[in-house]
């Protein structure tokens, strides 16, 4: 009887010293940062033209397309060439974050590979405004992170493509 | 003639062309370049069909139907030519959907998507052809363009315009101006409204919004009285990922009977004022000399205040009502009952429609009722005459009508005026007549047509014959060639014509700005239209073209002193349940009177803005600080709002559920698309809360109780049933009356003025397109009088009247009639108002003398 618990004590004893000195599974976040897999969708982002130029002409698709309707955009046209070479560019373009269920249908939907879905996963904030990520805050999302992130490569097929160039 | 189409049977008449034959058995048809207003033309060939015993494939949009015919639509092998056909479409289509703005209401698209061609087997450079930006209010982006040619076709076959046609060959062709100089055309729309794809495009609506994300009403305009239905494109911030409503777009109603999917400039692109930011935002209560800020219980309760004051002091008969010919239905009726019932005064008047009224009184004594037909009529005819009224301009959808019923229904058109208009090149007699005398001559052509119907026994039961008879003994062919200016031979060919043809029609405007027109016009109309309807034993055959999108309501509703809901005094007591004080005979010009005398001493004013949209203009704008009180709704801050001791904002037609009654008694309602601006409040709600605050009951929860009640005083009003010109009546003596201001001396220009294509009431000024097309007046000269003048097309002119002057760009017309200039009512800035004088109360014509000179 006594045997049979103290056998058990050990075995129990024995995990945890095991435990003790194998590796540690935790991290010290935000210290230390979990690497999310590839597919992960995060927080959104803009990707940078390759000169320079907003990629978004505010076609509305992602805003269309999105299941919570939580993309607003308003359509405005430019006369910056460089920066809006189609002429029509989103002059608002916010997505309220807090609704947001990260379906990515956005990135899937959009013609211009201009919105994309990030790793970052790190939201928290203390209020709601801050949830709500603008033009501005995308475009500068989309500056920071590393080209390694920007995904969304083109699929080609045997026959020309017409949405190709 | 019966066929078979996709296994099912249908009857059709003959001469109808496989594609109507498909649409009557429910079956659909793919067409890119069909269109139920044009000519086949058969270029997209998605419409082609196998036809059994055909080799070949035939177009179902040109290909007429046949008894027997078995058609099939929906083969393998159509579908893979469609295919093939897209596939070719796209080689060259720039696909540039993201930023195209009929992504979402693309044809091409729409059958791309249907047919799957996602991919193709041909390839080429796409078109790299730069956008065409330098015409107003259109642009054109030939890029996308599939040559389909509808808005080419529509521009020609429908609006007569021409003003854009093919250029180039081949893969160089395109749709342009002459020269590619910019457009400088009617600016009506269809052609944007028409194309299948993005290759036209509208300025003010250009990458502001998509198409997938509007929302849908069908609506009437707001403009003028042909009440044409139009769907209104807003956005609903309830439904898509708008952040604001907002009224976008309109769109022609291709459902719609009267105008078959056409609109006009206005239509097309006044409807900007809805967002304008001159609107009214909140009420206004003056304070010792300013205007101030106020919310609506105080600024309710100031008006009620100070129109009550005024009543104890001076008696009800010192205040006024004056309601504008663009108010709804409903708005006009709770006014004549607030000024009636409420205030005990009978002093209401609607001056806007002075044109109307003039018009209204001569068909009431004659006709009793307003007749006028409905715009099938015009199609209908094989003889349109129009005396002095340019429909194609004042009225550009019915002059569509009249348009395709002279150059395609084979209607003879005889258009008679001192103008050469787009009328005059169409006309199978285009006649130049001096300005004024189209009473005259209708006259004339009644006397003629009186000889005709006596010999054909069609007088009995005609009253006023004695009197019409002997006051048209003298009228000569002779005299009648004096006074008109048209030869004695043409004279008699007219009246000739009149009687030969089977259905004629009398097209007439009486518009409250046209100078040369007074009561003797309305009364020639209406007699030639009575005797022409004996002569043929139909309804009186005249359309009246009403001048406002609620000229004719409002009366209806007794806007106007003498009118009440229903003509019947008793009934309307009954329903009201008061005594209603009589009619007091307050004409506009006798208001205006009655102000500057003293014997006014509050008015309220709904919807306008007398200074620049009544006659006497100059006079109206000093006679309103004379006033005690004055209240204004308005939408917008205007001369007499500025004026006034409480002002109520108001709202756009897109704000709020109302009615508009058309020239012919169509009601079109609305209902509101976007949330009023501000803390405007909509006009009835305005008006009940001022009945409540004089004790006269107003149980309307909302419009369809008030509806309800309209109803009872004219039955079936809403749903198009009250319509009756009763048979019998009187003819009027004829008596010209002559102008109140005759040219001469200095001022030796008769002035004549009217409605233009682009400005129209207050709305149009605050639509920037319109605005911007139309910034200052287009003076009209004859060639005659440039020369000898030493003026040139485009040169800025100064017109100059005894009352006030405005300055416009000039354009020499060389058919014109000399010693008239015409300059078009309403222009921002420029009121033709300010120039003319007002009118005296018998009804004369107000003319209106000026002198013309060069701005240097």
């Amino acid at each position: 009887m006594i045997v049979r618990h103290i056998t058990a004590l050990l075995k129990g004893l024995s995990i945890t010293l095991k435990e003790f000195f194998s590796r540690k599974s935790t991290q010290q976040y935000p210290e230390e940062k979990r690497q999310p897999y590839a597919a992960y969708r995060g927080i959104h982002y803009f990707r940078p033209g390759e000169n320079g130029e907003e990629r978004c002409v505010a076609c509305g698709l992602c805003a269309a397309v999105c299941p919570n309707h939580c993309i607003f955009i308003e359509a405005a046209e430019s006369e910056d060439e460089l920066k809006h070479p189609e002429r029509q560019y989103a002059e608002i373009y916010s997505i309220m974050l807090e609704r947001c269920l990260f379906c990515g249908y956005c990135e899937e939907a959009c013609p211009k590979q201009a919105i994309a879905l990030s790793r970052r996963y790190d939201m928290a904030v203390n209020t709601r405004n801050q949830m709500i990520y603008t033009k501005d805050k995308l475009l500068a999302e989309g500056l920071e992170l590393d080209e390694e992130s920007v995904g969304g490569e083109i699929k080609k097929t045997g026959r020309r493509s017409l949405w190709g160039a | 003639m019966k066929l078979t189409i996709e296994s099912k049977k249908v009857e059709i008449e003959p001469g109808a062309t496989i594609l109507q034959a498909a649409e009557k058995a429910g079956v659909y048809v793919p067409t890119l370049c069909h269109d139920k207003r044009l000519k086949a033309y058969g270029s997209c060939r998605m419409c082609l069909v196998e036809v059994a015993g055909s080799r070949k494939l035939l177009t179902a949009c040109s290909t007429p139907a046949a008894d027997g015919m078995v058609v099939s639509v929906n083969t393998e092998r159509l579908n893979e030519i469609r295919r093939r056909l897209l596939e070719l479409l796209l080689v060259h289509h720039p696909l540039d959907c993201p930023v195209c703005d009929a992504s979402g209401a693309c044809r091409l698209q729409d059958m791309t998507f249907e047919y799957g061609v996602t991919s193709g087997d041909f390839s080429d450079k796409r078109k790299d052809i730069p956008v065409v930006t330098n015409s107003p209010m259109i642009e054109r982006n030939m890029g996308r363009c599939i040559f389909c040619g509808k808005c080419v076709r529509v521009c020609d076959e429908v609006k007569g315009v021409r003003a854009i046609g093919y250029s180039g060959r081949g893969f160089e062709g395109s749709v342009g101006t002459a020269f590619g100089v910019p457009m400088d055309c009617e600016f009506c729309g269809n052609c944007v409204a028409s194309c299948p794809v993005g290759a036209l495009t509208s300025k003010p609506f250009k990458n502001k919004a998509r198409p997938f994300f509007l929302s849908e009403e069908t609506s009437v305009c707001s403009y003028c009285g042909t009440g044409c239905r139009l769907k209104l494109d807003y956005s609903d911030p309830e439904q898509h990922s708008f952040l604001q409503g907002k009224l976008w777009r309109t769109r022609p109603d291709d459902q719609d009977e009267l105008t078959a999917g056409s609109f006009c400039g206005r239509g097309a692109f006044g409807y900007e004022y809805v967002h304008s930011a001159d609107r009214l935002r909140s009420p206004y209560v003056k304070r010792g000399r300013k205007q101030e800020q106020s919310d609506w219980p105080r600024a309710l309760d100031a008006a009620a205040d100070g129109l009550r004051e005024v009543a104890s002091r001076y008696g009800s008969a010192a205040v006024a009502g004056i309601i504008s010919s663009q108010a709804t239905n409903e708005e006009s009726y709770l006014l004549s009952k607030l000024m009636r019932v409420g205030l005990g005064s009978g002093m209401i008047c609607a001056p806007a429609g002075l044109g109307e009224l003039a018009w209204r009184e001569a068909a009431f004594e004659i006709l009793a009722g307003l007749p006028t037909a409905a715009a099938g009529e015009i199609t209908a005819a094989d003889l349109l005459l129009t005396v002095e009224s340019d429909l194609s301009e004042s009225h550009p959808v019915l002059g569509i009508r009249v348009l395709q019923a002279a150059r395609y229904g084979g209607a003879r058109l005889i258009y008679a005026s001192a103008r050469e208009t787009k009328l005059s090149h169409y006309a199978a007699s285009d006649l130049r007549i001096k300005p004024g005398s189209g009473a005259v001559l209708m006259a004339y052509l009644g006397r003629c047509l009186l000889e005709k119907v006596k010999r054909r026994g069609g007088l009995k039961g005609l009253l006023g014959l004695g009197e019409f008879t002997s006051s048209v003994r003298k009228l000569t062919a002779g005299k009648t060639a004096r006074a008109t200016g048209i030869s004695v031979g043409e004279l008699t060919d007219l009246a000739d014509q009149l009687d030969a043809a089977k259905k004629p029609l009398l097209l007439i405007s009486h518009l409250a700005h046209e100078t040369q027109k007074g009561s003797d016009y309305a009364r020639a109309a209406a007699n030639l239209a009575y005797l022409l309807a004996r002569l043929k034993g139909c309804d009186p055959p005249v359309v009246f073209a009403s001048e406002f999108s609620n000229s004719r309501g409002v009366l209806d509703m007794g806007g106007d002193r003498s009118l009440y809901p229903g003509g019947n005094l008793e009934e309307v007591e009954k329903i009201w349940d008061v005594k209603v004080p009589g009619a007091t005979g307050l004409a506009a010009a006798e208001l205006l009177e009655k102000i500057e005398a003293g014997q006014i001493k509050a008015l309220y004013i709904a919807g306008l803005d007398p200074a620049t949209q009544l006659l006497g203009g100059a006079r109206w704008g000093k006679a309103l600080r004379k006033l005690d009180f004055l209240v204004v709704q308005d939408i917008f801050a205007t001369e007499a709002s500025r004026a006034a001791a409480v002002v109520l904002p108001g709202v756009s037609w897109a704000e709020k559920e109302g009615s508009y009654t058309n020239f012919s008694g169509r009601v079109g309602t609305f209902k509101p698309v976007v949330k009023p601006l501000g803390l405007a409040r909509t006009e009835w709600q305005v008006m009940m809360g001022l009945m409540e605050r004089f004790g006269v009951a107003a149980n309307y929860p909302d419009l369809a109780a008030l509806r309800c009640e309209i109803e009872k005083l004219l039955p079936g009003y809403f749903s198009g049933k009250t319509r009756n010109n009763k048979p019998g009546g009187t003819l009027m003596p004829f008596v010209t009356k002559g102008l109140v201001e005759k040219p001469g001396g200095k001022y030796r220009f008769l002035m004549l003025s009217g409605n233009s294509l682009f400005q129209l009431g207050s709305y149009s000024g605050h639509s920037a397109a319109l605005s911007e097309r139309m910034p200052r007046p287009v003076v009209e000269m004859s060639g005659r009088d440039a020369v000898r003048l030493k003026l040139a097309n485009d040169d800025l002119v100064e017109v100059v009247s005894r009352r006030g002057k405005l300055r416009g760009k000039l354009k020499v017309v060389e058919g014109n009639i000399s010693g008239v200039v015409y300059v078009p009512a309403y222009v921002p800035g420029a009121a033709a108002a300010a120039l003319l004088p007002a009118p005296d109360s018998k009804g004369r014509a107000v003319g209106c003398a000026v002198a013309v000179r060069k701005v240097r």
